[in-house]
């Protein structure tokens, strides 16, 4: 029945039913209907069947779907879309941002704080210098001493060490401080002569010793001051106690040449008490909270200190009288001016209490810090990554 | 008679006035399209506006001939897109299954999903039940195409235009569908209004 018409007798119909057949092609169509009654029967079929299905009533439409501004906005309001690239990539632009400053800095900084570049990583990495020489001497002394320098090169260098002190106590260098002070030298000795010399007299009233004068010198520059006192110690424990006297002429000489010039002179006295750095140490803590409220009296201390020699000032004159029994106090005298100088006593508390137990949790901390950064880094890397990401799919 | 061109060529400059004249012309056509397409009234007036939106959106594609063709080429799209997205995520339909006709009929769901005009008599909502059923077990581009020249009453070339496809193959497929409707639709033919009748009769 209708398997008899092939395909293309099929499509020959469809298209005589639509008149689309051309002159001869519906002329042998009609030809072959006179004579094949199935044909005739398949043809009326399908007319019944596209009358069928033109008769299904047309619909209207439910609705307008005539567009409104908003509607075709949609197309004009997706062209500020070239911009949306731009800024949905700036967070992976700071992310990639952030991983390469954290990368420079974790691999910048340890070198940084090595010694042998201290003049070059003075601006950058000043407060872990600092911090290695406050490491270095809290076994010895306790911070004091750090305060001298700061005097000496400025109001900068004197905010810059507690600073530093706060933020980073970690500074593990031992050994470390020795060589940092002599670095400074150089420079120190140019800029500031009148410390030099006094530096220099001290050198020649006591021993003679080179690495005092280094000390001396490296006392104006502010990371110096801390590292000295090792230094001092090491040469003090030979010397008698006769011998600080002799340095004492050297600070006299730095009181004339600046008023402030007494807390820097105050290092060279400490040698005489750090003999016994245990002593020094109780002698600091004990004095440590009274030193602060008293911030005149430890600018008298340090006077007091000084040894009889500073006749030129009068001031001087009337402290030294003083002085001959303070000697023993001269170590405290110097805590007293070194919290003086911070201007605020918890800062310089706050490196007194560091300092002593800062030469053991030093270590162990500098690498948490390490690691920190490092997951700091890789949590940023990632993020980064995610946003490039959600960025390519967004635009995909 | 409306210059459709003009229209068009107003709506590429950005005259969504002459746009919407253009889819008021056009609507009734296009939701038919999509109605029998998708046999569904709601998911065609989605297609239908959808299509609207991409063809204001595309108006540049526009390059004079029948507009009507290029709208319901949208329209078609639409739908297919609409047919994919129901492949992948298969639903119930709430309209009766297609083997069970007559309780179908009867289904106060049903009429009420039909939304029958006044003027619609029992015997067409039942002739348009039977169509659209037939029509639904048609392959998609079988389906395109027969709506298109049987019920739209567009010529070859307009199908060509539309689906994309070249001459010969509208023919075929319009053959092969008619040929399938042909014997789905035999138990209809007594819907089949008189005068149509007599008509295919005659012939």
């Amino acid at each position: 029945m209708n398997t008899q018409p092939d395909s293309r007798e099929w499509e020959t119909l469809s298209a005589y039913l639509d008149g689309a057949l051309s002159p001869t092609e519906k002329q042998l169509l009609e030809a072959r209907l006179q004579t094949s009654p199935e044909l005739q029967q398949i043809l009326q079929e399908l007319r019944i069947t596209r009358a069928l299905l033109r008769s299904v009533p047309h619909r209207r439409a439910p609705r307008n779907f005539t567009l409104t501004p908003q509607m075709a906005g949609i197309h004009r309001q997706q062209r500020p879309a070239w911009l949306v690239p731009v800024f949905s990539m700036s967070s992976a632009l700071a992310t990639l941002l952030l991983v390469i400053t954290l990368f420079v800095e974790m691999f910048a900084a340890p070198s940084a704080s090595a010694p042998m570049h201290l003049e070059e990583a003075l601006p950058d990495t000043q407060p872990q210098a600092e911090m290695n020489a406050l490491a270095a001497l809290a076994p010895t002394e306790t911070p004091m001493i750090i305060t001298w320098g700061h005097p000496g090169m400025g109001g900068g260098g004197g905010m810059d060490l507690p600073y530093g002190m706060a933020a980073e106590g970690k500074g593990g260098g031992e050994p470390e401080p020795m060589m940092i002070m002599e670095a400074p030298v150089g420079e120190a000795e140019a800029k500031q002569a009148p410390l030099e010399e006094s530096a220099w007299t001290a050198e020649y009233s006591a021993a003679g010793e080179t690495d005092f004068s280094m000390q001396a010198e490296e006392m104006p520059s502010a990371e110096a001051a801390a590292p000295m006192l090792p230094d001092q110690a090491a040469d003090a424990l030979p010397m008698t106690e006769e011998s600080a006297p002799a340095f004492e002429p050297a600070t006299a000489t730095q009181e004339n040449a600046y008023p402030d010039a007494e807390f820097e002179a105050q290092p060279a006295e400490e040698p005489l008490p750090t003999d016994q750095p245990q002593a020094s140490e109780e002698i600091a803590r004990g004095y440590s909270p009274t030193a602060s409220p008293r911030i005149y009296e430890g600018e008298e201390l340090p006077s007091e200190a000084q040894p009889p020699l500073v006749l030129e000032t009068p001031d001087t004159l009337e402290k030294e009288s003083v002085a001959g029994e303070v000697i023993i106090f001269g170590l405290p005298s110097p805590e007293d001016a070194g919290q003086i100088m911070p201007t605020s006593p918890a800062l310089a508390k706050g490196a007194v209490e560091e300092s002593t137990p800062a030469d053991q949790a030093a270590p162990v901390q500098m690498f948490d810090w390490k690691i920190a950064r490092v997951i700091l880094l890789f949590i940023a890397a990632f993020c980064g990554g995610l946003a490039f990401i959600l960025h390519r799919k967004n635009h995909s | 008679m409306m210059d459709e061109f003009a229209l068009a060529h107003a709506a590429q400059k950005g005259n969504l006035d002459a746009f919407n004249r253009l889819v008021l012309a056009y609507q009734d056509v296009a939701f038919n399209l999509a109605l029998r397409m998708l046999s569904d009234e709601h998911a065609a007036e989605d297609a239908t506006q959808l299509a609207m939106i991409s063809a204001y959106q595309n108006l540049r594609s526009y390059r004079g001939g029948s507009f009507r063709a290029w709208l319901l080429r949208m329209v078609a799209n639409k739908c297919y897109d609409e047919l994919r997205r129901r492949q992948r995520h298969p639903t119930t339909s709430l309209e009766p299954s297609t083997h069970d006709d007559d309780d179908a009929v009867e289904s106060p769901a049903w009429l009420a999903d039909q939304n029958p005009g006044p003027e619609q008599s029992l015997e067409q909502i039942e002739l348009e039940h039977a169509v659209q059923h037939c029509i639904d077990l048609l392959p998609d581009d079988f389906r395109l195409v027969v709506i298109m020249v049987d019920m739209q009453e567009c010529d070859y070339q307009e199908v060509s235009e539309i689906t994309g496809n070249p001459m010969g193959t509208v023919k075929s497929r319009l053959a092969r569908a008619r040929m399938r409707l042909k014997d789905c639709l035999r138990h209809a033919w007594e819907l089949l209004p008189e005068e149509n009748r007599l008509e295919g009769e005659v012939l």
